[in-house]
């Protein structure tokens, strides 16, 4: 006798499809989530390598022309002391990234990849490199020690032009006089040779 | 002798393996082709235009015939080799210089692998040149394209472990090119917008670091000896399969 009474404004129909709904989409939505942890997966949150910033101790410990190679297998660097001061090369040749290898006898990095030449400052000598080498930002802590910073890099022609990138030569009795530093220049670039014998490569010698 | 031979066919434990006798006629020929595993993926008839020789070279088969001596004598080395940065190149020599035939397996494994590269162009040349990629191939012709990006994948990712100087560098090259991809890698254009750099572009996930060392090492070994192979035979099938429902090989028109 007359209509069924309903106490709910919801059929059972409707509340079914309801709960059906918010099934599929809280599984669509653990789908996304598993989706992106399987990609987040392989982006780890450290990675072992030496920190990017670290102290290549102070100037007086570079011969004048020295190209250091202290910091080249830990930090990927070359730390040269060139006319205008300290700077710091990255080891990573410009054309399709291997590394150079410096040849003291020669004052050139040369890259055993394709070939690429550079001298002293990272310029292109020969090769397919299209630009010269990068630089990596130089500094001097409080305590007189250079602190370089190889995650800041720059084209070799912003970084000339940009003091972040050169420790000048400090002022005072530690530097030499003009034509004393020319001097210094020579033996500094006979002393950093010979420095360098150890290093040397069987093929250039001749 | 021939009596133990039928014996033997027509024993239980025969029976129980091949349903099908020796095919004697048309319809049981049919039905070995249906009722194996291994040739079932393969059309039940093929036209004759499609057996001849100089119509496919055989090129995909001669790629799937590699894939298969390479997965074989991959395993092999795998029982020698050990992805770690202070054994791998040793393990390499030791595979080359102690292992009995060891050097043949590494060879074929080395030689198999240049081979696919090569047969894998020529059979996408060929069915280029016999248009066999129009309708209702269109789709075959694109997993043949995920094929042949998963082959060069192999040989990309298979280059790193002898980790000599060769291999070093080559890999730092290569994955320095995905670095310049747009957007996604740290020297490519756009990727400021992203905030894209050297510790979260696509080489930082390639690499499992900021440079080729030991990350990038067990992960190109881990993409070369389980995860490339095992999609390569899925799409295999799906490749061989769809040859079949598409109405067998092509035929010259
Ligand atoms: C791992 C690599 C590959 C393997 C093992 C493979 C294997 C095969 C095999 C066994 C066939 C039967 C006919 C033949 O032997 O020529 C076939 C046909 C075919 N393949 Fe591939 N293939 C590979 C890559 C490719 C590539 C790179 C393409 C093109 C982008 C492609 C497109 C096709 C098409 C469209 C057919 C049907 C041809 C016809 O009906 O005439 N495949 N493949
Ligand atoms: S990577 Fe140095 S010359 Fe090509």
């Amino acid at each position: 006798m007359g209509e069924p009474m309903i106490r709910s404004s919801m059929t059972r129909r409707q509340f079914g499809a309801r709960v059906l709904r918010a099934g599929w989409w809280s599984l669509a939505l653990t789908g996304i989530a598993a989706a992106w942890a399987s990609v987040r997966f392989f982006w780890p949150r450290t990675s072992y390598t030496p920190p990017t910033r670290f102290l290549a101790g102070r100037p007086e410990d570079y011969g004048p022309g020295e190209v250091s190679l202290r910091y080249l297998e830990s930090h990927r660097v070359w730390v040269v002391r060139g006319d205008g001061g300290i700077f710091a090369i990255v080891a990573r040749c410009s054309h399709l990234g291997c590394r150079p290898n410096w040849f003291a006898e020669e004052r050139r990095f040369k890259c055993p990849c394709h070939g690429s030449n550079f001298d002293a400052e990272g310029r292109v000598i020969a090769g397919p490199a299209p630009r010269p080498l990068k630089r990596a930002a130089v500094s001097l802590t409080p305590e007189g020690q250079i602190l370089v910073d190889s995650a800041d890099q720059a084209e070799h022609a912003d970084a000339v032009r940009d003091p972040s990138f050169l420790v000048p030569l400090a002022e005072g009795p530690r530097r030499p006089s003009a034509e004393a530093h020319g001097r210094a220049r020579d033996e500094g670039a006979a002393a950093s040779e010979a420095s360098f014998s150890g290093h040397r490569w069987k093929g250039d010698l001749a | 002798m021939s009596g133990i031979g039928e014996r033997i066919r027509n024993g239980q434990l025969w029976k129980s393996i091949f349903r099908v006798g020796i095919p004697s006629d048309r319809r049981s020929r049919l039905q070995v082709i249906l009722h194996n595993f291994f040739l079932h993926l393969h059309p039940t008839r093929v036209a004759r235009s499609g057996l001849k020789m100089t119509y496919t070279f055989c090129l995909g088969g001669i790629s799937a015939f590699l894939f298969i001596l390479l997965t074989i004598t991959g395993v092999f080395l795998m029982f020698y080799y050990v992805p770690e940065v202070g054994r791998a190149y040793s393990d390499m020599k030791d595979i080359g210089f102690v292992v009995p035939f060891g050097r043949v397996m590494r060879a074929l494994h080395r030689w198999a692998a240049h081979g696919m590269v090569i047969t894998v162009i020529l059979h996408m040349l060929r069915v280029a040149l016999t248009g066999s990629y129009k309708p209702p191939r269109e789709f075959n012709w694109v997993i043949g394209v995920s094929l042949l990006v998963l082959t060069l994948l192999l040989s990309f990712t298979g280059y790193l472990l002898p980790w000599d100087q060769l291999a070093f560098w080559a890999i730092t090259v290569g994955t320095n090119m995905a670095a310049a991809v747009p957007v996604a890698g740290h020297d490519g254009p756009f990727h400021e917008v992203a905030g894209v750099a050297v510790d979260n572009d696509v080489r930082y996930a390639l690499l499992g670091g900021i440079e080729v060392g030991p990350n990038a090492l067990i992960r190109f070994y881990v993409l070369h000896c389980v995860a490339l192979p095992l999609i390569a035979v899925v799409l295999m099938g799906v490749h061989f399969w769809r040859v079949r429902k598409d109405g067998g090989i092509s035929r010259p028109l």
